[in-house]
């Protein structure tokens, strides 16, 4: 269970976010869609903590991100598309062993959980190979499984899809609906409408770092044509700039 | 206790990461190895081999070969007097050393008590010309010393009697000598030993802070359950071990090369001086490794990282060029309290053999203040995230 709860983000002179508020239930896919620049990293930023919010908050769990950013990061999971972030020079195996430690898992714990995740991820064949050698696909697995090691009750997937080709951007979506059926919690940004629609639960369309849009996508379904979502979408998006 | 258990898993698996990037590390140990021993060789050869050549044989021309100076240095098995049609030509090419110009009637002059013009030209482009000009210069300084203590009656007599073999050697003895191998050592080798202090931590700081922003790496890291404090100390545990090892591996290099070199110049270095030296190399070492990895965490990308550390690899190894002249004797609180002064100081102190315990433990508390005071620094830059996350 996620909670944003008025969120404001400045940096500088910069409006990153302006009073941004939602809920994620369990089992829920939230997706945010936004334009470049829109505000989606900073938000989830600074749901794991990494940012702390100008104004309001956020609840994970019923931890507070500003009151308890180390039981937040305990209960959450995330995951880049664009750049993966794993360490070159340790093999797939040692970098999740690397994260699980860092987690607080004891020696016997962590080893349980990194075979539990090289058998699900099916990696078992390359786990002890350096990472810097593996094709895009492949880190993307190892990335996953990394993501969650500590058994995570929410995770935040930061463009997920980008960059990746359709089998791996696959692989992702499907490890997503499969965290949902755990009941996880899941934020989900993307600046693609189509992934966002297929996907998630609900919409959430983030405009200059203003909610411009909240709205369940299957009733959206039941209601438009395919089209015609675009077009709100992209008139949601557009409406505001004079030059279009 | 549980910062201290997160730092150490971060420092193994910073160290396992130098290690397997086996070129790097490679490198990066066998040059501060090599490059010391190398450097002293050179100077020492090059010292050695240019004196060598001069003392040994010095070919110089005169203009005038029918007098006593002639004779004089005919003598001199270290002066070959040969015949050249053009001095200039053959000074240029190297035929000669120096050339000598006498006046004609010089003995006479000699007999008689008066002076006499003497000019030797020597091609100033050639070091072994310019060396040679020392050596023609201290028998000249001998002939006038014999012309001037002793009476000759006659031309022939002062031509006879004058054609002796002078020992430079004995005569030069009491004289200041200049050691330039020594004055190599005192500048070459402190130097050489607070850059690799330095550099030896540079790549590792980099690449353990601003690469890790490169790399996207950071941010997942900051997700984990690990404090912002386990993390910088753990990279800092990381860069220091790279920076003591590669400042070891220096003292190591000039060690063995103190071991194995036969020259008789360099000075003489204890046991004691060398356990003194280790320790104020690891301090030193530790200095750098916490500035570099203050300025890593300040970059935002391994280049600009890169861009910083390079002029302050530069900045606190040149001031060594400049204080080849310090008296190590006189060595004052206020020198042993100015950063990087101070360490070359003790160095310097260090390498003369005289080594003071009250200055070796002043400058390693100082030491210690600073890197208390840069690991502060970066501790609050890298929980600011208009530092972690500057774009
Ligand atoms: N650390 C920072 N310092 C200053 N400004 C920032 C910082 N991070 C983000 N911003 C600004 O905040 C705004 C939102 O950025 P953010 O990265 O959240 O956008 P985004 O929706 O994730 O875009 P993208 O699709 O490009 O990833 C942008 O205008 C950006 O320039
Ligand atoms: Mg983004």
């Amino acid at each position: 269970m996620i909670s944003v709860i008025n969120i404001s983000k400045r940096f500088g002179k910069t409006d990153a976010l302006t009073d941004v508020s939602f809920d994620v239930n369990n089992g829920e896919i939230v997706g945010l869609l936004g334009e470049n620049g829109a505000g989606k990293s900073t938000l989830l930023r600074i749901i794991s903590t990494m940012l702390s919010p100008t104004s309001g908050t956020a609840i994970v769990n019923g931890y507070n991100v500003i009151e308890n950013p180390k039981d937040v990061r305990k209960n959450v999971g995330i995951l880049f598309g664009s750049e993966v972030g794993l360490y070159e020079r340790l093999t797939a195996r040692e970098n999740i062993e690397y994260f699980a430690r860092l987690n607080g898992m004891n020696k016997k714990q962590c080893d349980d959980r990194v075979n539990y995740l090289i058998e699900r991820f099916s990696f078992a064949d390359y786990a002890d190979k350096q990472v810097g050698s593996f094709s895009k696909g492949m880190k993307q697995k190892i990335a996953i499984a990394r993501s969650i090691v500590h058994d995570p009750s929410v995770m935040l997937f930061d463009e997920p899809d980008s960059g990746l080709d359709f089998r791996a951007a696959r692989t992702v979506f499907d490890f997503m609906e499969a965290c949902k059926k755990e009941g996880k919690s899941i934020i989900f940004s993307s600046h693609s409408m189509e992934s966002i629609k297929n996907y998630s639960d609900r919409m959430v369309v983030i405009h200059k770092g203003h909610i411009v849009k909240c709205f369940d996508v299957k009733s959206y379904r039941e209601q438009y044509t395919e089209r015609e979502i675009n077009d709100i979408l992209f008139n949601l998006v557009c409406d505001g700039d004079e030059n279009v | 206790m549980k910062m201290f258990r997160q730092a150490l898993i971060i420092f193994l698996k910073e160290l396992k990461c130098i290690v397997r990037d086996k070129k790097t590390f490679i490198f990066g140990l066998l040059l501060p190895l090599m490059l010391v021993p190398s450097m002293l060789f050179i100077v020492d050869f090059s010292t050695k081999n240019m004196q060598g050549q001069v003392m040994e044989n010095v070919n110089v021309a005169m203009d005038n070969k029918d007098n006593s100076l002639y004779n004089f240095l005919n003598a001199q098995d270290v002066i070959t007097i040969i015949d050249v049609d053009d001095f200039q030509k053959a000074l240029d090419s190297g035929t000669i050393s120096a050339y000598i110009k006498v006046s004609k009637d010089i003995d006479e002059r000699v007999i008689k008590k008066e002076n006499f013009d003497l000019e030797v030209k020597y091609n100033e482009s050639s070091i072994n010309s310019v060396m040679a000009l020392t050596t023609v210069s201290q028998y000249e300084n001998a002939y006038r010393y014999l012309i001037a203590n002793y009476d000759f009656k006659t031309v022939d007599n002062l031509r006879e009697s004058i054609a002796i073999k002078i020992d430079l050697s004995q005569a030069e003895e009491g004289l200041p000598k200049i050691d330039t191998s020594s004055l190599y050592f005192s500048m070459l080798v402190p130097m050489m030993l607070i850059l690799y202090c330095c550099m030896g931590s540079a790549g590792t700081a980099a690449d353990v802070s601003a690469g890790e922003k490169e790399r996207g790496t950071l941010e997942p890291l900051l997700s984990t359950g690990a404090s912002r404090s386990s993390i910088v100390i753990g990279k800092l545990l990381a860069t220091t071990s790279m920076g003591v090892v590669s400042g070891l591996f220096t003292v190591l290099g000039l060690w063995g090369y103190l071991l194995i070199s036969s020259s008789s110049n360099m000075p003489n270095i204890s046991a004691f001086d060398m356990i003194s030296l280790i320790l104020v190399t690891v301090f030193i070492s530790m200095f750098f490794a916490s500035l570099n990895l203050m300025i890593g965490v300040y970059s935002k990308s391994y280049k600009e990282a890169q861009t910083y550390l390079m002029p302050v690899s530069i900045m606190c190894s040149v001031p060594t060029f400049f204080t080849y002249a310090l008296d190590v004797s006189h060595i004052g609180i206020l020198e042993l309290c100015v950063p990087v002064l101070n360490m070359i100081c003790i160095v310097k102190e260090i390498l003369s053999g005289a080594v003071n315990l009250i200055h070796l433990g002043i400058v390693i508390l100082w030491l210690l203040f600073y890197v208390c005071v840069s690991l502060f620094v970066t501790l609050r830059m890298f929980k600011k995230e208009s530092v972690v996350f500057r774009i």
